[in-house]
């Protein structure tokens, strides 16, 4: 490539960042995709010129239809696709003419119906896009979500840009974890469904978000790579800069090939995938689950790199079990350092010995001490790097102290948060509420206290096993970025 | 400058290397091997010995045998030249009987390392990814356990490392109750050389260094075997 070229990142983001969309086979009849796709955009605020093209309309959705593309007047940088593949060849002959930067194909029934005619027009697509230097997104798949440019392809996703970029397969899973993420307080910066990936594929992205100053965090779901020697490098070198979190579905077919060497049999039984994913300091989620859960540990957290925490709150048997979990994640419940201690000491000498980590709330009750005041003692040790607040969903009192006390905890967290002393989740359990639980207060309040911590840029989660794993594997990324930054220095 | 071994047997159409035309290529890559030559009589066996200096292990080179130990063409820890004279002939006489029709260039003489921690470097292809190499410890860890750790190649430095701590069996590298350490370093200087030698030849198909021995202060591949791509 020479200096004068433009990169392929670079014509990403101008892709990404249309003036006008034209929608290609838009219809007025509702739920159809002709219909979504352009209902997606008006819902989602598009600010830019929106275009309908169908032969037959001569308005969609109350904007002006044209019967085929090269009647738009002036250029049009983003070309939705709902028409059949049939008439997709002469859709792509129109694009230069109109100075199209890429094309999204929603169209669908190419290669993944498996059978040679949709092979071959799929390529024939692709190999027509790259002669006329369009960018080719898809077929088969949603497209793109940009909050921050009002473009949709779901209805009712958050319309408040964020720091999450996205690279997903499938387009209807990123539709659920971008819902799930977003209950979490997390937004995003752009999504990417990519379907088939005649044109674009995972590395092309994966190299344009490691890139993008809109996006702080990468998240992906694949099943299968185009070209798995230069996905390592992108995956690699996007690591390097910033998180890469990754769900693999589908097993590989490892396959039983005929083998020679004792090194290869075993590596028949060894999954390429997971050395990847190791070696590229890539972070695996095991379920959707986790995905969500990395995700908003990323999002909120900033660069954690011990793992000494501080468990805090509920009572009995709650705390041990929480302190369970952390250990089993690889976290160091650490002893109270002697600079608690001390100032356990001073305020309540007779619980210097009895409180420790986990911090079992129910021992202060009738003492000076106030939780508060222990958790600022503990944001300011330098004995831990993070805590573990596990909001105290029993004591003993009537509605009104009950919330009280929930309400003084929670906002604690928010204090340790806003004075940047330390690195703090919270965990709030649901356990599976229905509309009818949030009649009653308990629920209700447990239920507006996660929102309330989420909205306000506390990572919440369901668990402490959620909390635990999420916050180790984040250190685990951040400890293994700063070994390869020293390491590649030398 | 690089007429090199590798060149010479790929031109010949070669797809397997055994030990010694393996031990050629690796040494050319940089890799420390144990040098070993072919005898093709017992007279032959017996002054080979001597130079490389007792005591030495005798290994059958035949296309046709690829398990030489089940097959009884490996004598170690020959002492002398008595004891090389009659392993010859008893590796000769055995092949003879088991293998009737078998292509018998002769016998490998190498001096005979021992003691050291044994251990398994080896490359495979992956079919998405390519190129991987893996570490292990040598013997039952390997077999049983599959106490491996896999690198995609290219490897940095920290790769190389990662894959050595990587193991579950580390403990016994690092030296356990008594047993020498391995010099990590000098592991880490043959994993980086074969992931460059592997990068550089992408008709390399398969490969073990199984043994590769911690002697001395070093390391050193006492067996090897590499598979090339059939000719396209």
């Amino acid at each position: 490539m020479t200096e004068t070229e433009t990169t392929m990142s670079e014509r990403l983001d101008l892709f990404f960042h249309p003036r006008s969309i034209a929608v290609v086979g838009a219809s007025n009849t509702p739920n159809t995709f002709g219909y979504l796709f352009m209902d997606y955009l008006v819902k989602a605020g598009y600010r830019g010129a929106l275009y309908p093209v169908n032969p037959r309309n001569g308005e969609v959705l109350g904007f002006k239809s044209y019967p085929s593309l090269k009647d738009v007047p002036g250029d049009v940088d983003y070309v939705i696709s709902c028409v059949a593949a049939g008439h997709v060849p002469e859709l792509i002959r129109q694009c230069p003419a109109k100075k199209v930067r890429g094309v999204h194909l929603f169209t669908a029934r190419m290669s993944e119906t498996g059978d040679e005619e949709g092979r071959r027009i799929e390529q024939e697509i692709a190999s027509e896009a790259r002669r006329l230097g369009l960018i080719l997104l898809g077929p088969n798949c949603m497209g793109l979500y940009h909050p921050g440019e009002g473009i949709s392809y779901a209805y009712g996703l958050p319309g408040k840009p964020g720091r999450v970029g996205g690279i997903f397969q499938s387009g209807g899973l990123s539709i659920n974890f971008i819902r799930y993420a977003s209950l979490r307080g997390v937004a995003f910066s752009k999504v990417v469904s990519y379907g088939n990936a005649s044109g674009i594929n995972e590395s092309d992205l994966l190299e344009y978000l490691a890139g993008d100053r809109e996006t702080g965090l990468i998240v992906m779901y694949i099943e299968g790579v185009r070209d798995g020697r230069r996905f390592f490098k992108a995956l690699r070198e996007a690591a390097a800069v910033k998180p890469v979190l990754v769900l693999k579905g589908g097993k590989t077919g490892a396959g039983n090939r005929s083998t020679f060497s004792h090194t290869a049999s075993i590596a028949g039984s060894t999954s390429a995938w997971e050395v990847l994913f190791r070696q590229c300091n890539a972070v695996q989620a095991a379920d959707l689950d986790e995905l969500v859960d990395l995700t908003v540990a990323f999002n909120f957290l900033p660069e954690i790199t011990g793992k000494r925490v501080g468990v805090i709150g509920g009572s009995g048997g709650k705390v041990v079990l929480s302190a369970d979990e952390c250990e089993q994640a690889g976290l160091e419940v650490a002893d109270f350092p002697e600079d608690v201690r001390g100032l356990i000491r001073e305020r309540e000498p007779r619980l210097e010995n009895w409180l420790g980590n986990p911090v079992d709330f129910s021992i202060l009750s009738g003492s000076g001490l106030m939780p508060g005041e222990l958790m600022q003692i503990m944001a300011r040790s330098s004995g831990f790097d993070f805590l573990i607040c596990n909001v105290t969903e029993e004591n003993p009192f009537d509605d009104i102290m009950w919330s009280q006390l929930i309400t003084m905890e929670t906002n604690e967290y928010l204090n340790i948060l806003s004075a940047g002393i330390k690195p703090i989740v919270a965990t709030v359990a649901n356990p599976g509420l229905g509309m009818s639980h949030t009649g009653e207060l308990r629920w209700r309040t447990l239920l507006e206290k996660r929102e309330f911590l989420a909205s306000h840029g506390i990572a919440v989660f369901s668990s402490v096993r959620g909390a635990a794993t999420s916050v180790s594997k984040l250190v685990n990324y951040f400890l293994n970025r700063k070994r390869m930054q020293a390491g590649g220095a030398k | 400058m690089k007429a090199s071994v590798l060149e010479r047997f790929k031109s010949q159409g070669r797809s397997i290397l055994a030990e010694v035309e393996a031990k050629e290529v690796l040494r050319e890559a940089g890799i420390p091997v144990n040098e070993t030559l072919i005898a093709r009589t017992r007279e032959e066996a017996v002054s080979l010995g001597m130079k490389l200096g007792f005591p030495v292990v005798l290994k059958i080179v035949s296309p046709d045998v690829l398990h030489k130990t089940e097959a009884g063409g490996v004598r170690l820890n020959l002492s002398g030249p008595e004891q090389v004279g009659e392993a010859y002939e008893k590796i000769m006489a055995g092949i003879l009987e088991r293998y009737p029709r078998a292509r018998v260039e002769g016998v490998s003489v190498q001096r005979m390392v021992s003691g050291g921690t044994e251990m398994i470097v080896g490359m495979t292809k992956d079919p998405q990814f390519g190129p991987m190499l893996m570490f292990g410890l040598g013997g039952i860890l390997v077999e049983v356990l599959r106490d491996v750790c896999f690198r995609i190649v290219p490897l940095t430095e920290i790769d190389a490392r990662d894959m050595i701590t990587g193991i579950r069996g580390y403990p016994l590298i690092r030296g356990f109750r008594g047993s020498a350490p391995v010099n990590e370093d000098a592991v880490v200087d043959v994993l980086m050389k074969l992931s460059d030698f592997i990068d550089g030849h992408p008709e390399i198909e398969e490969m073990d260094i199984n043994p590769l021995m911690a002697a001395g202060n070093g390391v050193i591949a006492a067996d090897a075997r590499i598979v090339l791509a059939p000719k396209a």
